[in-house]
């Protein structure tokens, strides 16, 4: 068994696990890709992958004046409901968890209003809206009936529009449909 | 048997194969291209384009890109391509069945050297007629992965870890569960430590350890160059698990899909069908798991840790081709020799054998009929 210490080869062998380590801390901490790529194929929170003509046709959809979230085609629906929504039916899409995130277009000196309805285990839910991360307003929604809710929208708000709810208290329905429920969106006016 | 008379015949037996290939397709000019399926075309694409700078946007490949294929066999199969002048498809033959043959002289190299049977005749001829083994002849990762594989077991049982982990930093760049190789150039490591601790004391154990660094890090670096490039190249170091997406592959719980995929229970209907069957692809788990258990009552830790995770890993991304993952997984086949050599007399062994050999032809003539039931 030798005792002595190989120098050169140990030198070679660190440079080389620190080149390993830079390569994994970087590739996973700060990935050089558009959004759209990292929302599907790395965070996974979006159900689709979208290109920019896509995205254009998303954008154009979304600047009408009504929309109802069950009647958007799959590329709309897609780049509008960016993380914590279930899956789409009839009457619109329920948030899963406590955060809920959708991306509009935003139309200048236009006031956006969101058609929702809410749902708690006890009482109503109670959300916080952020427009483009800053916290906005927040407001009881009841389960049930139908609520308007107006976000304001910066006036010289240009480009995308990032609007996120954060649901205090999400909740699974009943023992079949055991999704932490909080926030339903059913459409989206622009006034 | 000498050295050169095992090449000679690994050699002939593989041009023989490959005649029987020819027989059953009934194409001898057209046989790379008929053997060709599926990712194949992958392969040879890359070999000859290069890596994807963007996700394609349209057609059936839609949001998918070859950043999944690592860079070993596409390198190899334009090596091929370059230095004999050949279309791409048959110089992903030709470099398969290069990787086959060095597979197979290396698995006799290790037996032997192992003191794990002195068969070498009958592991070839095993190893030829094996049915999965076909995806050793064709232009897939199976057979670098699996010379790789032996090749860096072999210089490992030899004491000579520095090609060892050469080997398996190639082994690395060939499939992402190549790196599975270098915890067990570690710990080998991490005994030799403690053995020269209770024979020569502290400093031997000091130098023994960090002498092992550069081995030690050799050994994943076939990966880690591989995803410099994609970051330089693309963006996305990860990008070889990323991409998966586009095939809608998501990680799972292994045993839970080994579970989902035996309760499907879909394998006679796959017959009739002639699609793949989750349940056949379960069961190929299954087997996998068993063999594992053997090399571990066997203590050939190494081996089992091998083969257990390459397996768990590839359950984990759901049973589509998992067959092959399992099935043609080199310390698979090798153990399975050895379980069948072991336990049978010698005329059961020749007829498994013999029957091996009708079942391979007979997966050659579904798989280029495009029937993907157990492939």
């Amino acid at each position: 068994m030798t005792s002595s210490f190989n120098v050169p080869a140990i030198a070679l062998g660190l440079c080389l696990l620190l080149f390993e380590a830079a390569i994994t801390i970087t590739g996973a901490v700060h990935p050089r890709v558009d959004e759209y790529y990292r929302d599907y194929y790395i965070t996974r929170s979006r159900t689709c992958w979208l290109q920019p003509a896509q995205i254009q046709h998303a954008e154009a959809a979304l600047a009408a004046p009504v929309s109802r979230v069950a009647a958007l085609d799959k590329t709309t629906a897609c780049f509008l409901l960016e993380s914590g929504w279930s899956a789409r039916e009839k009457m619109g899409v329920w948030s899963l968890g406590h955060r809920a995130v959708i991306e509009l277009p935003a139309v200048p000196g236009k006031t956006l209003l969101l058609t929702v309805t809410g749902f708690a285990r006890r009482n109503n839910q109670m959300i916080t809206v952020y427009v483009d991360g800053a916290k906005t307003f927040s407001a009881f929604i009841p389960t049930g009936p139908t609520t308007t809710l107006a976000v304001p929208v910066p006036p010289n708000a240009t480009g995308k529009l990032v609007i996120a709810f954060r649901i205090k208290h999400p909740g699974a329905p009943n023992d079949i449909d055991t999704r932490d429920l909080g926030l339903a969106l059913i459409a989206i006016r622009w006034k | 048997m000498t050295n050169q008379r095992l090449i000679v015949l690994i050699a002939a037996l593989i041009i023989l194969r490959l005649s029987l290939y020819a027989l059953v397709t009934g194409a001898v000019t057209a046989l790379p291209d008929e053997l060709c399926q599926w990712d194949c075309g992958w392969f040879v694409s890359t070999a000859e384009t290069g890596y994807n700078l963007h996700l394609a946007t349209s057609g059936v490949v839609f949001g998918q890109a070859n950043w999944v294929d690592f860079p070993v066999f596409p390198f190899l199969i334009h090596l091929a391509a370059f230095l004999f002048h050949l279309p791409g498809p048959l110089a992903g033959l030709v470099a398969a069945n290069l990787a086959f043959g060095a597979f197979v002289f290396l698995s006799v190299k290790y037996l032997a050297f192992t003191a794990r049977g002195q068969a070498p005749l009958a592991l070839v001829l095993f190893l030829l007629c094996y049915p999965y083994g076909f995806y050793l002849s064709l232009a897939y990762t199976e057979s670098p992965y699996a010379a790789f594989t032996m090749a860096a077991f072999y210089f490992l049982a030899r004491g000579a870890v520095l090609p060892s982990a050469l080997a398996a930093s190639c082994l690395a760049a060939t499939r992402v569960t190549g790196v599975l190789f270098t915890p067990i150039i570690v710990v080998r490591a991490l005994n030799a430590a403690r053995a020269a601790w209770r024979q020569s004391g502290q400093r031997a154990a000091a130098a023994t350890l960090a002498n092992a660094i550069l081995p030690i890090a050799i050994a994943p670096l076939g990966l880690f160059l591989f995803m410099a490039y994609l970051y330089l190249h693309m963006g996305d170091a990860y990008a070889f698990l990323h991409i998966q997406r586009g095939w809608g592959r998501a990680e799972n719980n292994p045993l839970a899909v080994l579970l989902t995929g035996l309760q499907t229970n879909d394998l006679v209907p796959a017959f009739s069908t002639g699609h793949q069957s989750h349940t056949f692809a379960a069961l190929c788990g299954l087997a996998g798991l068993a063999l594992s258990a053997r090399l571990l009552l066997l203590r050939r830790f190494a081996e089992c840790w091998f083969l257990l995770a390459s397996i768990l890993i590839a359950l984990s991304a759901g049973l589509l081709a998992f067959p092959r993952y399992c099935l043609a997984n080199p310390i698979f086949m090798v153990g399975l020799f050895e379980f069948c050599h072991v336990t049978l007399p010698r005329w059961a062994f020749a007829a498994l054998t013999f029957g091996f050999l009708l079942l391979q032809l007979y997966l050659i003539h579904l798989w280029i009929h495009h029937y993907d039931v157990f492939v």
